[in-house]
C-alpha cells in the first residue's frame, strides 16, 4: 500500500474516533426518563451571578434581549444588595458591559415586573426606571447617557413608544403632605426632559388613610396602543370605596393624538367593589386583559366594555397569550389553566403545578416555565410534559430555578435558546425546537 | 426668632413627609427576638419610604394574648391604617388577633408560615409523643452500629463524617420547640392544633389587605428543617443524610452477602443485616413519614388495587397443570384461569401534605376560615419554617407586595 493510502486510512480513522466521541458526548447532553421526559440537561453555558455564595440573590423577573445580549444583574456585594447590570453575550454568557452608575450608593438595581415594564428600549437607548430615579443607558457601550431624580414618588415602571416614555407617581409636594395621588409624566428618552402630563379623573369622593394618610387613588398600569389613526393610552386605576377597605377599579382611554379622554372612568366591576391588582395589562388586538383578585377579565379597550370574566379559586396571574389564542393562567392554589383568549372558555387545566411568580416563555408550540424549582417544558396544546429539569444546586437556599425563564426563537436552522436563573447562576440551554 | 422659624419649618417638613410614608412592624415568632427579622428589616428600611420600622423583642411565653398585649404596648403609637405588620409563625397568630379585635391596628398584614389553625407538633411535644419519636429514631439508627461484634459505638456517626445521631433523630428540633422557644403551658394551649383559642378566630373576617405566605419544603423535610433550626448549611445536612443512608444500605448488603457465604454464622449475619436494614429503611422514608405525622402533615388513605395474583395453594400444582396441558392453548388457558385471577383489594397508603417542615399548609393559610378568605395566598417553594425569614424568594414576595402587586395594591410602599 502506498504511503498516501496509510495517510487516508489514518485520517479516516481519526475522523471516525472524533465523530464517535462527539456522538457519545451528545448522548450525555440530556437524560430522559421512561416517559420521555428530559430530567437532566447540559447547559450551553452557565455563569455566576453573585460574588459571595453565602448570600444568594434573585434577579430580574423578566429579562430583555438587546444588542445580542441578555440584560441580567450581578451582585458584587450581595449582603449589601449592591448589584450591577450585565449585558451577557447570549452565545457565551460573557458580559459585554456592566453598569452601576446609580445615584444612591446603596441602591439595588431591580427589574421586578415580570412583564418587563421596568425598562424601555428604543434604538440604542435603554430607559431604566427605578421609582423616583430614571436612568438612560447606551446599550452599545453601557455608558450613562443621562440620569435624574424625578420630582415624584413612583413605582419602578415605565412605558415607551419610540423616543417618548411615560411613568407615573405622586408629585413630591403632594407626597410630602401625605397625599397619594399618582399623575402620569411624559418624558423624552434622548434628553430625560419630562413633565406632568395627565392625571386620571379621580372622583375624590372617598379619601382616607390607606397606602398613605390621604389616599386619592392608585394607578395600577398603563398600556400604549397605536392604531392606524391614533396613538392611545389605557389607564387603569383604583380608588377607595364607601366602606373601609373597599377598592374600586376604573379604566380610562386617552387619545395622545387628540389630547383628550375618549372615556375617563369606566368602572370595571359595577356589581361588586373590586379593583385591579398589580398584574399588568395585556393587549391583544381589540382586547385588553387584566387581573382583579381571583378574576381574569377581558375588555374591549375602545369602549371599556367588559367581554368576559373567568373566576379562579384563588388569586390569579396571567402567564401570557401564546400562539394567538392560548391564554395561560395560574392561580395561587397551584393550578395552571389554558383558556381561549377570545371567549375565556377553558381549554385545559393542570392541578398541582406550582409556578414561580415570574415570566414564562413560549416558542413553536412549547411552553417553558418554572415550577416547583424546576425548568419545565410542555406542549402547549396537548400539555405533554417534555422537560422537568432541576438546577444543579437544588439543595442550596434559593438554589432552584425561580428567578426567570426567557428564550430566543430558532434561527438559521439552529434551535432556539432558553435562559433561566437560580440565586447563584444564570444558565443557557438549547431549546427543544 | 429666625432660628425658631427654621426649627418650626423643619418640624413641619418632617411631619408632612411622615404622613406620606408607611410604618412597618416586623413581628417574630415563637422564641424569636430582634435578630429574627434583622436582615429583611434592614434591607427594606433602606429601600422603601418607611418612617417607623420596628423590629422589637416580644415575649412569647405568656400565650398569644400576652404577646398581643406587648405588641400593642411597644408599637401602639405607630400602628394604624397606614402601617403594615409582617409576621412570622406565632407572630402571625398574634397579628390575626390584633386584626380581629383591634380593627385598623395594621392597615395591611403579611404572615409567613403562621400556624393559623395551630401546630400539631406543639400538641405532640406537650403530650410526650415527640419524645417517643426521638427515642424510636435513636433506637432504630443505633441498631446497626451497635449490633456488631465491636459493641456499642457511640462515635459512629462522627466517624463516618456524618452528623451527630441526635441531629438525625430530630432531638434538636424538638428541644428547640420545647426548651429554647420557651414553650410554656399557656402558649402550648394557644398554639395547639385546632385549639379553642384558634377556633375562636375562624369565623371572623376583616377587610384588611392580607398576604399569606406558606412554605412548602422539599423532601426530606425534617432534615432541612433541622439544618434551618441550627442555622446550618442545608445542603451539607441533606448530603450527610443521604451518605448515612447509603452507608446503612452498604452495610446491610455486606451482611446479606456474608450470611450466604458463611452458613455457620448465618443467624448472626442475618440478625446484623436486619439491624442495618432497620436503620436504612428508617432513613429512606420512615423517619420523614413519622415526622410528617408528628407535625400533622401526614395522612393515610385507602387505595383500591387490582392485581393478577396466584390464588391456588401450591405453585407446583400450576406447574403440573401446564405440563399436563402439553402446549394445548385451551388447556393452558384453563390452568391460568384456575390458578391466577384478577383480585381487587384495599391497601393503606401514606401521603404527606405540603408543609414547611413544622406547620402544614392548611394551617399556614388558615384554610376554610373567614379571616383568610380575602387573603392573597402565595407559596414559597422549597422554603422551610426558618428559611422563609431569610430566603431571597421571600424578599422577592415582599418586594412585589411593596410594589403594589399583591392584595390589590394595599401593601404598597414607594421606593426611596
Amino acid at each position: 500500500m502506498k504511503k498516501s493510502g496509510f495517510y487516508t486510512i489514518a485520517v479516516l480513522l481519526g475522523a471516525a474516533i472524533v465523530l464517535s466521541f462527539s456522538c457519545q458526548n451528545d448522548k450525555w447532553l440530556e437524560k430522559v426518563d421512561d416517559k420521555g421526559v428530559v430530567f437532566q440537561k447540559k447547559a450551553i453555558w452557565k455563569v455566576e451571578n453573585i460574588s459571595n455564595f453565602e448570600r444568594p440573590r434573585g434577579g430580574p423577573s423578566n429579562v430583555k434581549f438587546l444588542n445580542g445580549g441578555l440584560l441580567d444583574t450581578y451582585y458584587t456585594n450581595p449582603q449589601a444588595l449592591e448589584n450591577e447590570f450585565r449585558l451577557l453575550n447570549v452565545e457565551t454568557g460573557e458580559y459585554k458591559w456592566r453598569w452601576r452608575d446609580v445615584i444612591r450608593p446603596t441602591e439595588e438595581i431591580s427589574m421586578g415586573d415580570y412583564w418587563g415594564k421596568s425598562v424601555h428600549i428604543n434604538n440604542n437607548l435603554l430607559l431604566y426606571q427605578a421609582g423616583p430615579r430614571n436612568y438612560c443607558i447606551d446599550i452599545q457601550t453601557g455608558n450613562t447617557v443621562w440620569e435624574k431624580t424625578t420630582g415624584y414618588s413612583g413605582v419602578p415602571l415605565c412605558y415607551g413608544m419610540g423616543d417618548t416614555y411615560f411613568a407615573f407617581g405622586t408629585p413630591l409636594e403632594k407626597f410630602d403632605q401625605g397625599i397619594w395621588e399618582p399623575h402620569i409624566y411624559k418624558g423624552n428618552l434622548k434628553t430625560g426632559r419630562e413633565y406632568d402630563f395627565l392625571t386620571p379623573n379621580y372622583s375624590r369622593k372617598y379619601i382616607r388613610e390607606s397606602v398613605s394618610k390621604y389616599t386619592v387613588g392608585l394607578i395600577m398600569d398603563l398600556q400604549l396602543i397605536k392604531d392606524s389613526q391614533d396613538t392611545l393610552m389605557v389607564v387603569v386605576f383604583n380608588e377607595l370605596g364607601p366602606n373601609k377597605h373597599d377598592i374600586i377599579g376604573f379604566m380610562g382611554l386617552y387619545s395622545l393624538t387628540q389630547k383628550s379622554w375618549i372615556y375617563d372612568r369606566q368602572q370595571m366591576f359595577t356589581e361588586l367593589p373590586l379593583g385591579a391588582d398589580g398584574s399588568k395589562l395585556i393587549q391583544r388586538g381589540e382586547k385588553i386583559y387584566l387581573v382583579c383578585d381571583n378574576l381574569i377579565a377581558c375588555f374591549e379597550w375602545r369602549t371599556g366594555k367588559r367581554l368576559w370574566v373567568k373566576d379562579l379559586p384563588s388569586f390569579a396571574e396571567i402567564q401570557g397569550i401564546f400562539e394567538d389564542r392560548y391564554m395561560v393562567l395560574y392561580d395561587s392554589m397551584s393550578t395552571l389553566y389554558c383558556v381561549d383568549a377570545d371567549t375565556g372558555q377553558q381549554i385545559w387545566k393542570l392541578p398541582n403545578e406550582t409556578l414561580s411568580y415570574t415570566s414564562s416563555y413560549c416558542a413553536e408550540g412549547i411552553l417553558y416555565y418554572l415550577s416547583k424549582g424546576n425548568l419545565r417544558a410542555r406542549d402547549l396544546k396537548t400539555t405533554k410534559l417534555l422537560w422537568d429539569i432541576p438546577s444543579d444546586t437544588p439543595n442550596k437556599l434559593d438554589g432552584f430555578f425561580w428567578v426567570f425563564v426567557a428564550g430566543l426563537p430558532s434561527k438559521n436552522g439552529q434551535k432556539g435558546r432558553i435562559f433561566t436563573r437560580t440565586g447563584y447562576h444564570t444558565y443557557c440551554y438549547e431549546a427543544i425546537k | 426668632m429666625k432660628t425658631k422659624i427654621l426649627f418650626l419649618s423643619i418640624c413641619a417638613t418632617i411631619h408632612l413627609s411622615v404622613l406620606a410614608q408607611r410604618n412597618v412592624h416586623w413581628v417574630h415568632g415563637l422564641g424569636g427576638d430582634t435578630t429574627s427579622w434583622l436582615q429583611f428589616a434592614g434591607d427594606f428600611n433602606g429601600q422603601r419610604q418607611i418612617v417607623t420600622n420596628t423590629n422589637n423583642d416580644y415575649p412569647t411565653g405568656d400565650g398569644v394574648g400576652g404577646m398581643v398585649a406587648n405588641i400593642q404596648t411597644q408599637i401602639g403609637g405607630t400602628a394604624g391604617g397606614n402601617s403594615i405588620g409582617i409576621c412570622h409563625s406565632m407572630g402571625g397568630v398574634a397579628g390575626r388577633q390584633l386584626d380581629v379585635q383591634n380593627t385598623g391596628f395594621f392597615g395591611g398584614i403579611i404572615t409567613f408560615g403562621s400556624p393559623l389553625r395551630g401546630a400539631r407538633v406543639v400538641n405532640n411535644v406537650n403530650n410526650g409523643v415527640a419524645s417517643q419519636y426521638i427515642s424510636n429514631a435513636t433506637s432504630k439508627l443505633l441498631q446497626g452500629p451497635t449490633g456488631g461484634i465491636w459493641g456499642v459505638f457511640n462515635g459512629f456517626f462522627d466517624l463516618i463524617g456524618s452528623r451527630n445521631i441526635n441531629d438525625f433523630a430530630g432531638d434538636n428540633i424538638i428541644n428547640s420547640v420545647r426548651n429554647n422557644l420557651n414553650l410554656t403551658p399557656q402558649t402550648t394551649n394557644d398554639l395547639a392544633e385546632e385549639s379553642g383559642y384558634n377556633q375562636g378566630f375562624y369565623g371572623n373576617s376583616t377587610g384588611t389587605p392580607k398576604l399569606v405566605l406558606w412554605g412548602n419544603e422539599n423532601s426530606p423535610i425534617h432534615v432541612r428543617l433541622a439544618a434551618g433550626s441550627q442555622n446550618a448549611n442545608e445542603e451539607q445536612w441533606v448530603n450527610a443524610w443521604n451518605d448515612a443512608r447509603q452507608f446503612y444500605g452498604f452495610k446491610r448488603d455486606v451482611c446479606e452477602i456474608m450470611k450466604w457465604t458463611n452458613f455457620v454464622l448465618f443467624p448472626l449475619w442475618n440478625w446484623r443485616a436486619n439491624n442495618w436494614a432497620t436503620g436504612y429503611n428508617y432513613l429512606l422514608d420512615q423517619s420523614e413519614n413519622e415526622w410528617a405525622n408528628l407535625i400533622g402533615g401526614g395522612f393515610t388513605y385507602q387505595q383500591t388495587v387490582t392485581e393478577y395474583v396466584f390464588v391456588g395453594t401450591n405453585l407446583a400444582d400450576y406447574d403440573n397443570c401446564i405440563v399436563a396441558a402439553n402446549g394445548d392453548p385451551a388447556q393452558t388457558q384453563i390452568c391460568q384461569d384456575t390458578y391466577f385471577q384478577w383480585v381487587t383489594f384495599q391497601v393503606t397508603m401514606f401521603g404527606r401534605d405540603p408543609t414547611d417542615g413544622l406547620v402544614p399548609r392548611r394551617s399556614q393559610i388558615a384554610e376554610n376560615t373567614a379571616w383568610s378568605s380575602n387573603a392573597d395566598v402565595r407559596e414559597l417553594v422549597g422554603n422551610n419554617h426558618q428559611e422563609m425569614r431569610r430566603s431571597d424568594l421571600s424578599r422577592g414576595e415582599l418586594d412585589a407586595a411593596f410594589n403594589g402587586n399583591r392584595a390589590n395594591g394595599g401593601l404598597f410602599i414607594p421606593t426611596r
